[in-house]
């Protein structure tokens, strides 16, 4: 990989990305439907930094506990809990849904209150500082932007968050669940704000589920933006970067 | 114009044989694909419309080997797109004929594990695909069909005839076999 770049470690990507990669120290929003693989792409990013490249990681999770997320990458091949053990990877879990022992099992209650910009930044520096992580994955933006039920407070406290994040020296995937994952989709507003936008669109299609990838954006690079199929294999996810997408 | 001629799928061109039900278009098929196999050349052959077990036994028949030999390779796309649970094999991929991305990206997989880069791609046949695609199948028979075969490669296609007269499929192909009658006609289209 080239100098000033990361590779992505999602196999076919960093060919779409003129095979340099993600350029280091941007913000890039990857953004999808549910069980488009967002958390795996980013996990995958993470991996190939601390396995490959003597990266350090660190993984924000704003929902998903990260207990749950190590047995579920474990299908991968890919041992997390190892790469922890090394200190190469952390995760911090700084999910704003708790539990309340005083409620029923199973009930969640959102504590908002407790949760803001503030803390979700501290809890990312303290992460960076801890390991000196190059890759920081935050998952789901989308629970962060839960507090802001207003949209331009909403849109201010995303710009403030990447206005933080650019002066680390970490490059950060944010990840955040997509609206519309159709061809025709209306822009959401943290596109514009990111340094890079990669979309993992998913289209129903006669009881079949038909994944294609995009790279909308990137700055910096020249990216292949056209719409490439992928698939969850068991080896993560792999794109086909020499494939026309039909939808 | 002999059988023998048909048999060489020119290299780096896409060969479309389009014919009635039952007018042999599967049987030429396998042929070919037999005859480049026994010849140690690398096939990939996807079935739509029968069950990779069903196609083995059929080239058991026509004299395919005991062992199903390494040069040759399956895209299952029918066991998926009709429900069924397909028996993994080995040397097969599974794709949904509803899903266009599916096909080319096992096709790109086993052509990945193939050795060499001349490979046949017998495609028996386009008629399920485009059923439910419709006329995407013409994307997909120029954007990845013929860009396999330009790649380095040969690649055969089959399709039921009423569907090649009002659609454009021998437009954009390099050679154009009409079964009728059990007579064949051969055209290729020099461009």
């Amino acid at each position: 990989m080239q100098p000033g770049y990361l590779s992505t470690g999602v196999h076919g990507v960093d060919q779409m990305l003129a095979k340099k990669g993600i350029p280091q120290g941007h913000t890039v929003l990857i953004s999808g439907g549910p069980g488009s693989g967002k958390t795996t792409f980013g996990i995958q990013f993470l991996y190939e930094g601390a396995q490959k490249h003597d990266e350090p990681g660190l993984y924000v999770s704003l929902d998903e506990d990260p207990v749950d997320i190590k047995l579920n990458m474990l299908a991968f091949g890919w041992d997390l809990a190892a790469l922890e053990k090394e200190i190469k990877l952390i995760f911090v879990n700084v999910s704003p849904v708790r539990s309340k022992s005083s409620e029923k099992p199973g009930l969640m209650q959102l504590g908002m209150k407790e949760f803001k910009l503030v803390k979700l930044l501290e809890a990312i520096k303290n992460g960076i500082q801890e390991i000196q992580a190059k890759r920081v994955v935050i998952d789901p933006m989308t629970m962060f932007m839960l507090q802001y039920p207003d949209e331009t407070d909403r849109i201010h406290a995303m710009k403030d968050l990447i206005v933080e994040l650019r002066k680390t020296p970490s490059t950060h995937l944010m990840i955040s669940e997509l609206r519309g994952t159709g061809l025709e989709r209306e822009y959401q507003f943290e596109e514009y704000l990111s340094q890079g936008v990669i979309l993992l669109r998913t289209i129903q299609k006669d009881n079949q589920l038909v994944r294609m990838i995009q790279i909308e954006k990137m700055r910096g690079v020249d990216a292949d933006t056209q719409p490439r199929p992928y698939e969850i294999s068991e080896q993560g996810i792999e794109v086909y970067p020499s494939l026309i997408a039909f939808d | 114009m002999s059988l023998t001629d048909i048999q060489n799928i020119p290299h780096r061109k896409l060969v479309l044989v389009a014919g009635k039900p039952g007018a042999g278009k599967s049987t030429l098929s396998q042929q070919i694909a037999l005859h480049y196999v026994a010849s140690d050349r690398q096939v990939i052959y996807v079935t739509t419309e029968s069950t990779v077990e069903d196609l083995l036994r059929s080239l058991f028949d026509r004299g395919l080997g005991e062992n199903v030999p390494d040069n040759l390779r399956f895209v299952d796309a029918y066991s998926q797109t009709v429900g069924l649970a397909g028996n993994t094999h080995s040397q097969s991929v599974y794709a949904n004929c509803s899903d266009l991305n599916s096909i080319s990206m096992a096709i790109m997989k086993s052509s990945i594990r193939m050795s060499d880069q001349d490979v046949l791609l017998v495609f028996d046949s386009l008629t399920s695909p485009y059923l439910f695609n419709g006329l995407n199948i013409v994307k997909f028979i120029q954007q990845f069909l013929s860009k396999f075969a330009a790649d380095g490669n040969r690649v055969l296609v089959t399709m039921d005839e009423g569907f090649t007269e009002d659609k454009c499929g021998p437009l954009v192909v390099y050679g154009f076999v009409d079964i009728c009658f059990c007579i064949i006609y051969y055209f290729f289209y020099f461009l």
